[in-house]
């Protein structure tokens, strides 16, 4: 309900963007020659291709683009910092998908859907927002209005080690999470343990993967989100989820298992020192980076094994870009991103970095992009199980209210006294549940 | 009023109104800030005064109680360590004859590092997949320590980190103290027949007590902000094992957006800076 209800907005807010702005017109690309344009970002694949492409929009535009690149650990503290000052020095902000709906709140961030009223700084054949997949543009939206663009289309799925599967002689990829404990037991060695899964808490860290497991196990983080705020942390689904997850990592996890970031996860999995992890689908360019891997033709891929009694539901959320309300340059913002994100820029850099997770379809369907990324080496298809694992994703999946990043935090760090058994998971999640009804009764959800 | 205090009084007055404003009001704005329910995601809509509310509060947070327990823990600990372990160093190389400079020299190195580095050298270092202390326990048979993964130990590795960078500045004083202690009350020891433990214990720290105070003061100071290695280090974890008030306010100033929290937290934790500064330098001065 809640999820057809957003993307309903979020529709209308397309609608009325291609309605207001006037097709054809002529965009006026040097309309800002010489302005120094101010981007904020952290730096991944895309960047690096943003960066190599700059010099085109340059060109077209007679602007300076300069990047300022920040650390992923700091990067949402400096958005909040920037953007809640009223001179802030960036004119292009990048954004966590789910710290959005409280900048959106604070309108710190300049209305897409405002700014496509200028006709003449407008190309709809490269706004093209209907290309974009709904669920990012979905999580950068609020109230109707779209307040960022997506370039990063964010979930996890299932890597497993080919040769390890054969020599155990498993021969069915696990997709529960008891399933995924069977086979844990079965192929755990001290040489190379079973598995490797996010355990440290805060900044979307643990959460990002636990919740799919928990929803799996039919847990929830409220009653009935979002029409009954009340909080659930405590609920025998949600502990139940715990255990399992902590059981996975305490007796069939790689030694650091109580601290594990998606770095570690990354590395473990690529220099075959687990055998299985969960992580970011969009790290398989990463994870598969010929340079660096070991498991390059002999990794499969699978949807997340957290079916539970409660469903499958894989991690859905997104990065992108805004622009600071309080930015000079507002409209010269606006032209840059509708070329840093257009089609053509979004394929080139996939061609040119190790960037597989676009946010349009026309860059997903793209033949080249098809012939880069698809691998499949016996282990099932890399972009078959991208596809299904997007279908899956419930735009709920973290919920959009501005005190997530807190009870991000609560649970998290729950999470992880469970993993390191420092509390018992009945105690770590009881005082989480105390918590985070305090976080929402002083928010004034009840 | 002298006409020469006048004048050192005049001399003084810029200095002292450039610090007044720069310390002075941005902690009277901390106290402010403290007594509203300010979010960065609202400023312009909840500055106003709510009380008490945000100090009733952290009395029944279990995490900020932890975070101070933490705070405490911390401080003893890693100074109590540094300072024992800083004066036997110096005393090794009071005795040191030839190369004294150059192993003072050396000891510069980790005070020069910055602590966000220290941080993150310490989480390799105890990282066990990336060697350091695991690499090293496999070549001397011993078990591995899993040190970020348990609360325990990550407290005890933070210890490390911080030992190894602040040790060398108490070395450093206690090294320059030494140099310069007279010679006469160790002549008479020797003459008298005390033993070396005799003469450590009844000459030699008894003529160091000032420097000590000294040292203890700027320790015990730099001790609460160990902030930055925490932050590359642990980020706080294991289950906030690691997690020191002034993390805990970072996190609810800049993830949770809560400034008026933060800065209740931030006025009771300047409190305690302040108490400790009256109570120890009044008894510092005392004893000097």
């Amino acid at each position: 309900m809640r999820k057809s209800r957003t993307l309903l907005m979020v529709c209308g807010a397309i609608l009325m963007i291609l309605v207001i702005a006037p097709i054809g017109s002529a965009v006026q690309w040097d309309k800002y020659k010489g302005t120094e344009l101010n981007v904020m970002s952290v730096k991944q694949s895309y960047q690096t291709g943003l960066v190599n492409l700059a010099p085109e929009f340059e060109k077209l535009t007679g602007m300076k683009v300069t990047f300022d690149f920040v650390p992923w650990g700091n990067v949402r503290q400096l958005a909040s910092v920037e953007l809640s000052s009223k001179k802030t020095t960036y004119d292009v902000m990048f954004l966590v998908g789910a710290d959005v709906q409280a900048y959106a709140k604070a309108n710190w961030l300049v209305s897409f859907s405002d700014m496509a009223k200028q006709g003449a700084l407008t190309d709809q054949k490269m706004l093209a927002l209907d290309d974009y997949f709904p669920g990012p543009l979905t999580m950068l939206s609020r109230g109707g209005h779209i307040y960022g663009f997506p370039f990063f289309n964010a979930t996890q799925n299932f890597y497993y080690n080919i040769e390890v599967f054969k020599a155990n002689n498993i021969t069915k990829v696990p997709e529960s999470l008891d399933e995924l404990i069977e086979v844990a037991a079965k192929i755990h060695t001290k040489k190379m343990p079973a598995i490797s899964l996010r355990s440290a808490a805060g900044n979307y860290a643990n959460m990002w993967t636990f919740l799919s497991a928990m929803y799996g196990q039919g847990g929830r983080l409220f009653k009935d989100y979002p029409n009954d705020m009340h909080p659930t942390i405590n609920s025998p689904e949600n502990i139940s989820a715990a255990k399992k997850y902590a059981l996975l990592l305490q007796k069939y996890g790689p030694p650091g298992y109580g601290a594990i970031l998606f770095q570690d996860n990354l590395a473990n999995f690529q220099t075959e020192r687990v055998a299985m992890c969960v992580e970011g689908t969009p790290l398989a360019g990463r994870i598969l980076d010929p340079e660096k891997s070991k498991v390059v033709g002999k990794t499969g891929f699978a949807v997340v094994p957290f079916k539970g009694p409660g469903g499958l539901f894989t991690p859905g959320a997104c990065q992108g870009y805004g622009i600071p309300a309080a930015s000079q340059n507002q409209e010269a913002a606006w032209l840059f991103l509708q070329w840093a994100l257009s089609s053509e820029t979004m394929k080139k850099i996939a061609q040119t970095t190790t960037f597989n997770a676009p946010t349009r379809n026309s860059v997903f369907n793209d033949p080249a992009f098809i012939k880069k990324y698809d691998y499949d080496w016996g282990g099932g298809s890399f972009l078959e199980v991208f596809n299904k694992t997007n279908a899956l994703a419930p735009a709920w999946y973290i919920p959009a209210i501005p005190e997530f990043s807190e009870i991000d935090s609560i649970v998290g760090n729950a999470l992880n006294s469970v993993i390191v058994k420092a509390k018992s998971a009945e105690e770590a999640f009881g005082e989480a549940q105390k918590q985070v009804d305090k976080v929402m009764h002083s928010a004034g959800y009840y | 009023m002298k006409t020469d205090e006048k004048i050192y009084a005049a001399a003084i007055a810029p200095y002292f109104f450039i610090m007044l404003v720069l310390t002075a009001v941005p902690v009277v704005f901390l106290i402010y800030i403290s007594f509203t329910g300010l979010k960065l995601t609202n400023i312009g809509g909840t500055f106003s005064l709510i009380g008490l509310d945000n100090f009733i509060q952290l009395l029944s947070d279990q995490r900020f109680l932890h975070s101070m327990w933490v705070t405490v823990k911390f401080i003893v600990i890693q100074v109590s360590i540094q300072l024992v372990l800083g004066l036997f160093v110096a005393l090794l190389i009071n005795n040191i004859k030839r190369g004294a400079t150059l192993i003072k020299s050396l000891f510069v190195i980790p005070l020069v590092v910055p602590p966000v580095l220290v941080g993150l050298i310490f989480r390799v270092l105890c990282t066990p997949q990336l060697g350091g202390f695991g690499w090293v326990a496999d070549i001397l048979g011993l078990p591995q320590i899993d040190w970020l993964s348990h609360p325990g130990a990550a407290f005890w590795a933070v210890i490390m980190a911080a030992v190894w960078v602040w040790t060398p500045y108490v070395i450093l004083m206690y090294s320059a103290a030494l140099e310069s202690l007279p010679k006469e009350p160790f002549e008479a020891a020797r003459i008298d027949g005390a033993t070396p433990f005799q003469t450590l214990y009844h000459v030699t720290l008894p003529l160091l007590k000032p420097v000590t105070y000294i040292v203890l003061f700027f320790r015990i100071l730099e001790a609460m902000a160990i902030f930055p290695i925490i932050y590359t280090m642990t980020s706080g974890g294991p289950a906030q094992a690691t997690e020191p008030t002034n993390y805990l306010v970072f996190q609810n100033a800049f993830h949770y957006y809560k400034i008026g929290y933060a800065a209740a937290m931030m006025l009771v934790f300047f409190g305690l800076l302040i108490v400790f500064n009256l109570f120890f330098v009044r008894g510092i001065i005392k004893k000097l």
